[in-house]
């Protein structure tokens, strides 16, 4: 164990000293780290995955601060990347963290992601969340992905060449016309989930891979939706095997 | 004969129920039960191009066959973080 057991006393019996150890050697790529990344990245941290990239371009606003739980008023206009790193080093300086205030994008995309064991989205718009998708498709690195609009949000894991991918779920459908509005809870719960999906991804469990968990925060349901890939998916459709289960 | 229909989160609100009925009759696919709800609740339209689409838990296209006694869901498009 290179970590204090008794920070982790009360997940060790869940994790055994190898679950913890396998958090412990584990590189996170977190994309965005608002609303969903707050929880997120606060519980991957505190989890103690011992690497933690994330990746954000935005500056604290107070419209964030209803649910963006890493930041507080006196972080207002100052870059969430850094301010994210002060707050999750505060939170456990074991973990290596290594703030990226810049946009995820196609040119900076690769080298991250191929830097990393897993990626988890923590985003607000459909086009960064495919190109992610692409990038760790074509790297093979498995993906966590979570949204909330209104009452509603999901949480599902990619696994490439095993499971759908997001382009798969996703694709053939228009995103949302309107601005997504969001109550703090719903954020925490939907990071929660991926918390709860990386963590269990990286002990090698399969968590919600290749399910789309979806919740509705009105009705209290959470309702599983299944699929195959789809073959003719310009993302995944070729790649590893049975691409029509 | 009928086929049940399920909403959730903002299009339970736009539909105004979480549940509902439609006769199997002229009922052809996925989309066509979309139809039928989007005529009876016209606040449901603006979701036709965005909707994701279940049939029977599973995962649906919107020219996914529908048969009589099948579970439609309809969940509102969800890319906020």
């Amino acid at each position: 164990m290179t970590q204090s057991g008794e920070r982790y006393a009360r997940q060790l019996a869940l994790l055994g000293a190898e679950g913890q150890e396998k958090l412990a050697r584990a590189r996170v790529l977190v994309v965005g780290a608002g609303g969903l990344g707050s929880p997120l990245l606060f519980y991957l941290a505190a989890a103690g995955v011992g690497t933690l990239t994330f990746v954000d371009e935005d500056r604290v606003a107070e419209s964030n601060l209803n649910r963006q739980i890493l930041y507080a008023e006196n972080d207002l206009c100052r870059p969430k990347a850094g301010q994210a790193a002060e707050r999750l080093a505060a939170l456990n300086r074991t973990v290596r963290l290594t703030p990226i205030a810049a946009r995820f994008t196609g040119e900076n995309g690769p080298a991250l992601v191929a830097g990393s064991d897993l990626v988890a989205l923590a985003l607000d718009n459909r086009e960064t969340r495919l190109l992610a998708n692409r990038l760790c498709v074509a790297a093979g690195r498995p993906l966590v992905d979570g949204g909330i609009d209104g009452w509603g949000g999901y949480v599902t894991t990619v696994v490439p060449g095993s499971t759908p991918c997001l382009s798969c779920w996703f694709e053939k459908r228009k995103p949302g016309g309107r601005a997504p509005v969001s109550l703090g809870p719903m954020a925490g719960v939907i990071g929660s989930m991926e918390a709860l999906a990386v963590l269990q991804m990286l002990l090698g469990r399969p968590g919600p891979a290749g399910r789309l968990m979806l919740f509705d925060g009105s009705a209290w349901t959470l309702s599983p939706l299944v699929a195959g890939r789809r073959p003719d998916c310009p993302t995944c459709g070729n790649r590893g095997e049975a691409a029509s289960s | 004969m009928s086929i049940k229909v399920l909403f959730f989160a903002s299009m339970a609100d736009a539909a105004g129920t979480r549940e509902m009925s439609v006769e199997a009759a002229g009922i052809t696919d996925v989309i066509s039960v979309f139809d039928r709800c989007a005529g009876e609740h016209p606040a449901l339209e603006s979701y036709r191009s965005s909707v994701l689409l279940a049939l029977n838990a599973e995962f649906a296209q919107p020219s996914s066959p529908v048969r009589d006694g099948d579970e439609v869901a309809f969940f509102p498009p969800v890319s906020g973080g």
